[in-house]
């Protein structure tokens, strides 16, 4: 065989290898070592600081907001996002009619854009023009101001996890299809009936995917930006701060790049482990049919 | 050994062609900057970056400008890379352009701190010998303006269009109430005090946005407390933030509204009144009943008279190695700087630092700012303008705390100073 030869193995990986490495490891390692550096207005000077960023970090009170509230948003994205999805699959998988009507409503919020998403909610959560106090206003209450302290990071939430459940849905709906039919069939002919069949037969054997999905949920939680940043911007006075969009406030609104590369950092740093612990956790033997 | 030889060759043109595709790629502006080339005539591409972009009442003016000097030049190609000033996104376009070599051959942008990033590049004009050339075009600017946005002693940003920050009111509205114009502190106030007890929202304000500060501060300390960046002096003017939330005096999202939406309470008639700057006198200018007048001074107050005021932005040249880009670019900017142009441009609003072609239909309101502007006794520049960007942002992130007594004005004043002094 012609891939026997390693040399075609190089070739083959070449662009792949070259591409990473432009567009991802080379950032990173930057990053890295922006993360050590006093870089203020995107200038050509940097001054190398050591630790002194790292310093603030762990002193810096919005961090441990951020933080707090990128576990809010995780266990959000595991618990309703993925657990949703799983919930809305299970259902789906179980009605004989109007399938296709669900698996189109369902997956529809992922092809809207983040933005567009979150315009929609600031534009609900609007004080004088919102659409939940425009609904309060007809029933004849009084109106509300939905976006405070205690409240922010939840409302935020909401967009979040409509967006992706969705997500979340499909892939476990493609995993239930690839169950055999005849584990169900006999199944039934042992006398299994209702929600029995999905927690003695379907959850487990989609164990594999329920796996991949914790993942993504948590990774992508990690990554969230946009729709935070539309509807509140980390505000009001901070409560709903992520790691991200508190990132960007130093980056794009101080200007201090290296402060912000450091926040960078610690966001990889925070994904690599929680990614590590949860695959530990979940690591058992690959299902098999 | 011959095998061996051409698989060699063939995975090392497979490389070269990969990393050429690579290259092409990243090089796409260059040879996006070389396409206008034609045959016999040379076509210039000019790549120009301006505030004009997005909800920029300019916007329309600028882009007419823009088709009209394309027009009178043939072959010259206007790449308008113009980017909103909000968020921050032209600041960053312009220092990460300018930190990668990639300045646009000409710019309208920010002054101050903002001057010395582009003239450390060493890649901008200093206009003292183009001045000396054409002492006609010259002579339209004024001397005074010019004297005052100089950096280091050299002009590197033309002034064109100035600002002003005032009190904008609802006249009709204080009729209605029987309220006296808020020409003073007391007669604000029961302006607050009155409309906080009926369903108007008595000041519009988004507490993220720094133009309140501004004048509350201004007003407090004077023009020289105002240099001195975040001192203890400064707390009062915050604390006046404190008693005004108190007194529900500002929408009830203050927090999380952003200035275009309160921008737009004050413009339907649901606030009484606001602060803002002249960019947003031409929307309110359609409504006879809007007023704007200098914001009064607080109790014990130093600043008198006084207004936040200046040129804030100017033309920046790229000083082009190409003989043919500098001379278009500076046809361009002397043509954006004609007082024709400028004319239609003071049309929409502001104080111009170059002779304009008076219009007739220049609105009640900005005819009013602009005689604001000149009754003034002195004028000083926003903060912002000499204070280090991450300083000022959690400065006005500040404010909000102050508002919902979360920080004492004095902490906010000292975590602003410290992130200050790191630079300076």
């Amino acid at each position: 065989m012609i891939f026997r030869d390693k040399r075609y193995i190089v070739l083959f990986l070449a662009p792949t290898i070259l591409l990473l490495f432009t567009f991802l490891l080379y950032p990173l390692i930057q990053s890295v070592y922006y993360s050590f550096t006093e870089w203020y207005n995107f200038s050509n000077t940097k001054t190398f600081i050591g630790l002194d960023n790292y310093k603030d970090l762990v002193n810096d009170p919005i961090v441990g907001i951020a933080l707090k509230n990128t576990l809010i948003l995780i266990l959000g994205a595991v618990f309703l996002q993925a657990g949703g999805g799983l919930l809305l699959a299970l259902l789906t998988d179980s009605i004989k009619r109007g399938f296709k009507f669900f698996r189109t409503v369902f997956f529809f919020p992922i092809v809207i854009s983040g933005t567009a998403i979150g315009l929609m909610f600031s534009l609900i959560y609007n004080y004088d023009y919102g659409l939940l106090n425009a609904i309060v206003r007809a029933l004849g209450w009084s109106e509300q101001v939905w976006l405070t302290e205690n409240s922010a990071i939840y409302l935020v939430l909401v967009p979040i996890l409509w967006q992706y459940v969705g997500f979340y849905f499909v892939i476990f709906l493609t995993g239930m299809s690839k169950i055999p039919e005849d584990i169900y069939e006999s199944a039934v002919l042992d006398g299994i009936t209702g929600w029995r069949k999905s927690v003695y037969i379907t959850i487990p054997l989609l164990r594999d995917v329920i796996a991949s999905c914790l993942t993504l949920a948590t990774a992508g939680a990690l990554k969230v930006f946009d729709v935070v940043y539309i509807v509140t911007k980390g505000g009001p006075l901070n409560s709903s701060e992520l790691l991200s969009t508190y990132m960007y406030a130093k980056a794009f609104n101080g200007q201090n790049a290296g402060y912000a590369s450091t926040i960078v950092i610690a966001m990889m740093v925070l994904g690599i482990v929680i990614t590590v612990l949860l695959n530990r956790l979940v690591k058992k033997e690959a299902v098999s049919y | 050994m011959k095998k061996k030889a051409v698989n060699k060759t063939v995975g090392l043109l497979v490389v070269m062609a990969l990393l050429s595709t690579l290259l092409a790629a990243c090089g796409g502006s260059d040879k996006a900057e070389k396409e206008p080339e034609k045959s016999g005539n040379k076509e210039i591409s000019l790549r120009v970056a301006t505030s004009f972009a997005g909800s920029d009442p300019w916007v329309p003016v600028w882009t007419k400008a823009i088709q009209q000097f394309q027009d009178e030049n043939p072959g010259v190609k206007i790449v308008d890379e113009s980017t909103p000033v909000n968020q921050e996104a032209l600041r960053t376009k312009v220092k990460a352009d300018a930190a990668t070599g990639n300045l646009a051959d000409v710019l309208f942008y920010f002054n101050g701190s903002e001057t010395a990033i582009l003239a450390d590049s060493n890649s901008i004009v200093s206009w003292e010998e183009e001045f000396a050339k054409d002492p006609e075009w010259a002579k339209q600017f004024n001397a005074g303006i010019v004297d005052k946005v100089k950096y280091d002693g050299k002009l590197y940003a033309l002034p064109y269009i100035g600002f002003y920050e005032g009190l904008f009111w609802n006249k009709a509205l204080f009729e209605q109430h029987n309220l006296e114009a808020p020409s003073t502190y007391e007669a604000f106030m029961k302006a607050v005090d009155t409309f906080a007890s009926t369903d108007i929202i008595p000041f519009a304000t988004s507490l993220t946005t720094p133009y309140l500060q501004e004048a509350l501060i201004l007003s407090q300390v004077g023009p020289e407390g105002q240099q001195q960046a975040y001192d203890p002096s400064w707390a009062p003017a915050l604390n006046i933030f404190k008693e005004l939330n108190e007194k529900n005096a500002f929408p009830k999202d203050s927090l999380t509204l952003d200035d275009d939406k309160a921008q737009s309470l004050f413009a339907s008639g649901k606030a009484a009144m606001m602060f803002n700057g002249s960019w947003t006198a031409a929307g309110l200018s359609q409504d006879p009943d809007i007023q704007i007048s200098p914001f009064p001074l607080v109790p014990g107050g130093k600043g008198e008279g006084v207004i936040v005021s200046g040129f804030g932005s100017g033309w920046y040249m790229k000083n082009s190695k190409d003989q043919e880009k500098y001379d278009m670019a500076l046809k361009f900017i002397k043509f954006m700087t004609s007082p024709d142009i400028a004319g239609e441009f003071a049309a929409i609003g502001g104080t111009y630092a170059v002779q304009t072609k008076a219009s007739e239909n220049t609105a009640q309101l900005l005819v009013d700012g602009n005689a604001m502007v000149s009754a003034a006794k002195d004028f000083v520049m926003p903060i912002d303008s000499y204070v280090s960007r991450e300083s000022y942002t959690q400065f006005l992130n500040g404010i909000g705390y102050v508002s919902a007594g979360r920080k004492t004005a004095e902490e906010v004043l000292a975590e602003a100073k410290k992130l200050n002094d790191k630079i300076q």
